[in-house]
């Protein structure tokens, strides 16, 4: 009697006992066992966070899990955080290791989110070599990297990166402008851009979502050209003020949302302003690209609960909705 | 308490009371819908359960015939979850007993001993790698030396129709 003359059945069971990376090992083990793992899992790694701690894994391990699921997968994260956070006094592995040589099992996906402090070079170019389905993809990583790989990627709609080098190497935007303008729908960068960049960006003609950190004034101005944007989030905006925003809104006309943090001199004279555009634009028919109400929500800025009390755009909620947050999202007001 | 006898493939017979006796859902549907119980001293043969393991079902069905159905697992099996002291060590067997155990659990349709026995067999496999598993449990690699069975066999994935494709997220 030995555990091959158990019936599917049976097997199964033991099989949902056992941990992911048990799972793999015994699926490896002979051809009919690797068989039940994937009537198992035929579903189950579609949509994968990866959060259990590589260390106890071997390098042989994480390949034999992509090489068995990899082309099932259409949305991956992977982070180091979850390793860092359970065992800070420990020096772990960063699953960088492992990611470069399993992108060539990954090309199904569709969207990839990357938390890692390494490697990230090299995991970009097979990145950009091997997902070519890739819609939607967020970076966050300490280091200095080069995106300009990224338009080889053709599908690529929605991209977050949370540091871009704007030292002059990197022409992603210059290339994206002149190669895939009609592609990119939704762009956010963590970090402060150049005019350089902002030049490109308006040329790619579908963005509807934007969100850049601490904008000049003369950045705002050109991202004006953009006339499909739809949702504008700008975070540091230090150098901004209410002008800027009013001149914005005027002029965009098929911004529906605006999120704004960091920004002291943004006043609750920009809602009152904004509602009385949106009443003029709704009697002169003017508003029909605009979503409505018009959503602008707001961190650590100027607009106070107790200025927007005493401002009379309460009655305009069909127009207007303002919401005042902190720094967690958490809601402190909402009209 | 009605007695319930039962004979195992070697034709040795068991007495037991009918709750343990119900403690497997096959045992019940013959005695409950099939009116075996109204009959005296109702007689099954169980031709796939030899009289060894039938000794180790009932210890355990006895053990455990007074479980809430809902605590000890219910329909289906529930990954992870610990094995209490008792049914550890009542387990603590050789492979091949441990493997002819399941094998009249899932006949005998018992499910937390299935489901107990499955776990436990899943604690030897744990943490170790492909090969050493294969040794444990004596299991032939009948892969190719190139490893090329590891890989897909079907085809590439069809381009999906792209308005079901997060369909089933």
């Amino acid at each position: 009697m030995s555990l091959s003359s158990l019936p599917d059945k049976c097997l199964k069971i033991v099989f949902q006992h056992l941990d992911m990376r048990s799972q793999c090992n015994w699926a490896f083990t002979c051809s009919r066992f690797l068989r039940i793992y994937r009537m198992v899992n035929k579903n189950k790694f579609r949509n994968f966070i990866w959060y259990e701690r590589s260390c106890e894994w071997s390098k042989l391990e994480v390949e034999y899990l992509f090489r068995l699921n990899g082309r099932h997968m259409r949305r991956l994260a992977i982070s180091d955080a979850q390793d860092l956070s359970s065992h800070s006094d420990l020096m772990l592995w960063s699953k960088s290791i492992f990611v470069a040589p399993v992108c060539v099992y990954l090309k199904n996906l569709r969207s990839l989110t990357l938390c890692l402090s390494d490697n990230m070079g090299e995991i970009m170019l097979k990145v950009c070599r091997y997902m070519l389905k890739l819609e939607d993809l967020t970076v966050n990583t300490n280091c200095e990297m080069n995106y300009t790989f990224l338009v080889l990627l053709p599908r690529l709609k929605s991209l977050d990166l949370e540091n871009f080098d704007v030292g002059g190497a990197d022409t992603l935007f210059e290339l994206l402008a002149t190669m895939r303008r009609d592609v990119l729908q939704s762009l956010r960068i963590g970090s402060q851009l150049q005019l350089k960049e902002a030049k490109d960006i308006i040329k790619l003609k579908s963005l509807e979502m934007l969100s850049v950190c601490n904008p000049s004034r003369v950045f705002l101005e050109l991202i004006l050209q953009l006339d499909t944007v739809r949702v504008l989030s700008i975070s540091q905006g230090i150098s901004l003020d209410d002008v800027d925003f009013m001149r914005f809104m005027a002029e965009s006309k098929a911004l529906s949302a605006l999120y704004v943090s960091d920004c002291p001199n943004l006043t609750w004279e920009f809602p009152v302003f904004a509602v009385d555009l949106l009443k003029h634009e709704k009697h002169t028919l003017l508003c029909r690209h605009r979503r409505l109400p018009f959503y602008v929500e707001c961190c650590r800025t100027g607009i106070t609960m107790k200025a927007l009390k005493k401002s009379d755009i309460f009655s305009s909620q069909e127009l207007l909705e303002v919401k005042l947050v902190d720094k967690d999202r958490k809601v402190k007001m909402l009209i | 308490m009605p007695v319930v006898k039962l004979q195992s493939s070697d034709g040795e017979i068991f007495h037991t009371d009918s709750e343990t006796a119900k403690c497997s859902s096959t045992i019940k549907t013959l005695l409950d819908d099939c009116g075996l119980e109204a009959e005296n001293d109702p007689l099954i043969p169980l031709p796939n359960v030899n009289s060894a393991i039938l000794k180790k079902v009932l210890i355990w069905a006895k053990h455990h015939r007074n479980d809430n159905e809902e605590e000890t697992g219910g329909e289906s099996a529930r990954p992870m979850v610990d094995i209490s002291a008792w049914d550890a060590e009542f387990l603590a067997m050789d492979q091949g007993t441990l493997f002819e155990l399941i094998l009249a659990a899932n006949y005998l349709d018992i499910r937390s001993l299935l489901n107990a026995a499955c776990m436990t067999v899943a604690n030897m496999i744990k943490g170790h790698t492909a090969e050493e598993i294969r040794k444990t449990f004596h299991i032939t690699n009948d892969f190719s030396p190139s490893e090329e069975d590891l890989l897909p066999k079907e085809p590439e994935v069809p381009e999906e129709d792209e308005a079901t494709e997060y369909g089933d997220i």
